[in-house]
């Protein structure tokens, strides 16, 4: 399970920072392209093996320290020390200290994972962002719930997309 | 060219033109494109003309009606398409710089439904990038710039249907599509002056539309009277087993004409803890209103939205559901060419909630459902200010930074007031927004209905009576 873990990780970190282009597309009606052609985009996120490699142990690294219990948290996110994360600004008063943690836990993810991509405005706003996500967060939380209370999701079954007869 | 006059019809009226001969679909077309062509680049009001089609469509509807062949009263009527509609044969550009050589083909249900109708499609109109789906600061956040307000050029329609306000106010289509997932339609609607609708979620198809949030995206009609929305809609409701939420036949036709003429009266309820902070015209534009309406039979009384977090419940779907559907946009990096620096980051930022909260959020949303449904057992519908402000310039005054989330531009508001664009939205409530008055600046002020979920015609049918009552839905700009 642990080592399925790691392989998803790298699969998903993989997919996440690999390099894409800019497609010009047309889609078809089942979503598929019809035609695409592919630009270089203009701040390219390629990167060599070596990168990766290193890329993605720093990550694997935060998935390790992930089950560890912080503040009472019990969100799966990867902690990696980055001198670059900006200062708690003040747009985190007013939450709690719980909050404030799920706050630099959050900040500190984006960071590792699209850091390169983000200047310091950029991190900047990210805080304020995900201390105004967690403030949100905090007025949903405590409203209790019962077992039998199901989401406003459902599974629909699937539907014959063509009147009977008209196939 | 046919007279502005003409071009300010309503639905209903150009359609009685039209059946009785005395208009030319084609003219009315050419008349609405040359307008579209003069004015829309003064508002930024479209992404692109799609003359050609009109034309053809144009031609068509005359040859049928001239044969006696008349589908109805959208044959022959003009109108424009947010462009988050999938339209064969031209881009789709959904606003926004990484998309704005996108092309589909095929059309969108409602695209084909308005055809189908007769309908004439004229332009794709301008709209905030991504609908606003990623977030954003300013009207700045378009693929096409700023639009423009055309009651006042220094100020914003507002958004994301921005370009649909300003064509329908500017008199450059007789109808527009717009989408709302939480105001889109409702807020550019008010602040332009013209008579918009969200209707209930699941009613309408969203098959070939951009999704922010496929548990509260709808698509709705605006137009210069509510009864034009109710035609428009007639037209486009309906199951369709292409868009996953689609209501199930029985739930999601909508017979407009079928139910007009019930004469029992209305029983409205006027929020009163909602928009603490508003301008206070806007809430005494609405006290006027009802009284308007209670003259001509409606009974009227004090109403208060249940508590509850509908405001964070509200803004939370969207994000999470945001990031999902913008995930390719967002993990690529593409999200860097988007105009608007919240648009560029926010998506990093909303891949960071959990499942647990989006499940929590979704579990508590039921409760929420059921709070305001009961609210429905005493009231038709709800009435309130379309909007909690009057304008927003282009260019607003240097203010201290602010938390930002997502369309923050309508959304700096103090934690603690109630908003009826939240809990509407969330529960998938029908709404309808109609001018009720002007400022002494000249700026139009709205009063929107909200009404029990399957329940559009009684928002319809509350607008109608108050537009039967009054004349500020035939105002427009001088232009």
């Amino acid at each position: 399970m642990k080592l399925w873990t790691d392989v998803a990780s790298i699969v998903m970190i993989w997919a996440v920072l690999r390099e894409v282009g800019t497609p010009d597309r047309v889609f078809s009606e089942n979503g598929e392209p019809m035609k695409e052609k592919k630009t270089q985009p203009a701040e390219s996120n390629g990167f060599g093996r070596r990168e990766f490699g290193q890329r993605a142990a720093l990550a694997l690294t935060g998935a390790a320290l992930a089950g560890t219990p912080l503040a009472g948290l019990s969100h799966d996110v990867a902690v990696v020390p980055l001198a670059a994360v900006p200062e708690q600004d003040q747009n985190a008063g007013g939450l709690s200290a719980q909050a404030q943690a799920e706050v630099e836990l959050k900040v500190q993810h984006v960071i590792a994972t699209y850091g390169s991509r983000l200047n310091d405005d950029q991190k900047k706003m990210i805080r304020r962002t995900i201390s105004e996500h967690v403030r949100m967060l905090e007025a949903v939380r405590p409203i209790t719930v019962g077992n039998g209370d199901a989401p406003a999701t459902v599974l629909k079954l699937v539907e014959r997309k063509t009147p009977q007869g008209k196939e | 060219m046919l007279s502005e006059d003409v071009l300010y019809l309503s639905t209903r009226e150009l359609a009685e033109q039209i059946r009785s001969d005395k208009i030319s679909p084609i003219e009315l077309t050419e008349s609405y494109i040359e307008r579209s062509k003069r004015l829309g680049p003064k508002f930024n009001a479209y992404v692109t003309l799609t003359e050609d089609l009109a034309l053809e469509q144009a031609r068509a509807a005359e040859k049928e009606i001239s044969a006696g062949h008349y589908r109805g009263p959208l044959h022959g009527i003009p109108y424009a398409a947010k462009d988050l509609l999938a339209v064969k044969g031209y881009k789709t550009t959904w606003g926004a710089r990484p998309y704005a050589d996108q092309a589909f083909d095929y059309n969108a249900t409602v695209i084909e439904r308005l055809s189908d109708a007769g309908a004439i499609l004229i332009g794709k109109a301008a709209m905030i990038e991504l609908a606003g789906g990623l977030g954003y600061e300013g009207a700045e956040a378009s693929l096409t710039g700023a639009c423009k307000n055309p009651w006042n050029t220094d100020y914003w329609t507002c958004g994301s249907s921005s370009g649909s306000g300003a064509i329908v106010a500017a008199g450059l289509a007789n109808f527009a599509l717009g989408s709302d997932t939480r105001g889109s339609i409702i807020c550019p609607s008010t602040l332009c002056g013209i008579s918009g609708m969200r209707p209930s979620f699941g009613r309408v198809s969203r098959f070939g539309v951009m999704a922010i949030a496929w548990s509260m995206d709808k698509i709705g009609p605006m137009a210069r009277t509510a009864d034009s929305c109710g035609l428009v809609l007639s037209a486009m409701a309906g199951h369709d087993p292409k868009d996953h939420d689609s209501l199930r036949p029985a739930l999601a036709s909508f017979s407009y004409e079928e139910m007009r003429g019930n004469s029992r009266p209305l029983r409205i309820g006027r929020l009163t803890n909602v928009f603490p902070y508003a301008d206070p015209v806007l809430h005494s534009a609405v006290d006027d209103a009802l009284k308007v309406l209670e003259q001509n039979g409606a009974e009227v009384s004090d109403a208060q939205l249940p508590e509850g977090p509908y405001e964070e419940a509200a803004e939370l779907v969207i994000l999470i559901e945001a990031a999902s559907a913008f995930s390719e946009l967002v993990q690529s990096g593409r999200c860097a060419q988007l105009e608007d620096s919240l648009g560029q980051i926010n998506g990093y930022a909303s891949l960071e909630f959990s499942a647990a909260d989006l499940l929590q959020i979704q579990r508590v949303r039921v409760s929420l459902q059921e709070k305001i449904d009961a609210l429905f057992d005493q009231f038709d519908v709800i009435a309130a200010p379309g909007e909690d402000t009057i304008s927003i310039p282009l260019k607003p005054p240097p203010q201290p930074q602010q938390p930002q989330r997502a369309r923050p531009r309508r959304q700096r508001r103090k934690p603690d007031s109630m908003q009826p664009d939240a809990i509407s939205s969330l529960c998938g409530l029908p709404a309808v927004t109609v001018p009720c008055q002007f400022t002494k600046d000249g700026f139009p002020v709205g009063i929107q209905f909200m009404g029990r979920a399957l329940e559009d015609d009684k928002v319809i049918a509350a607008a109608n009576l108050f537009q039967a009552h009054t004349d500020w839905h035939t105002k427009h700009p001088k232009l």
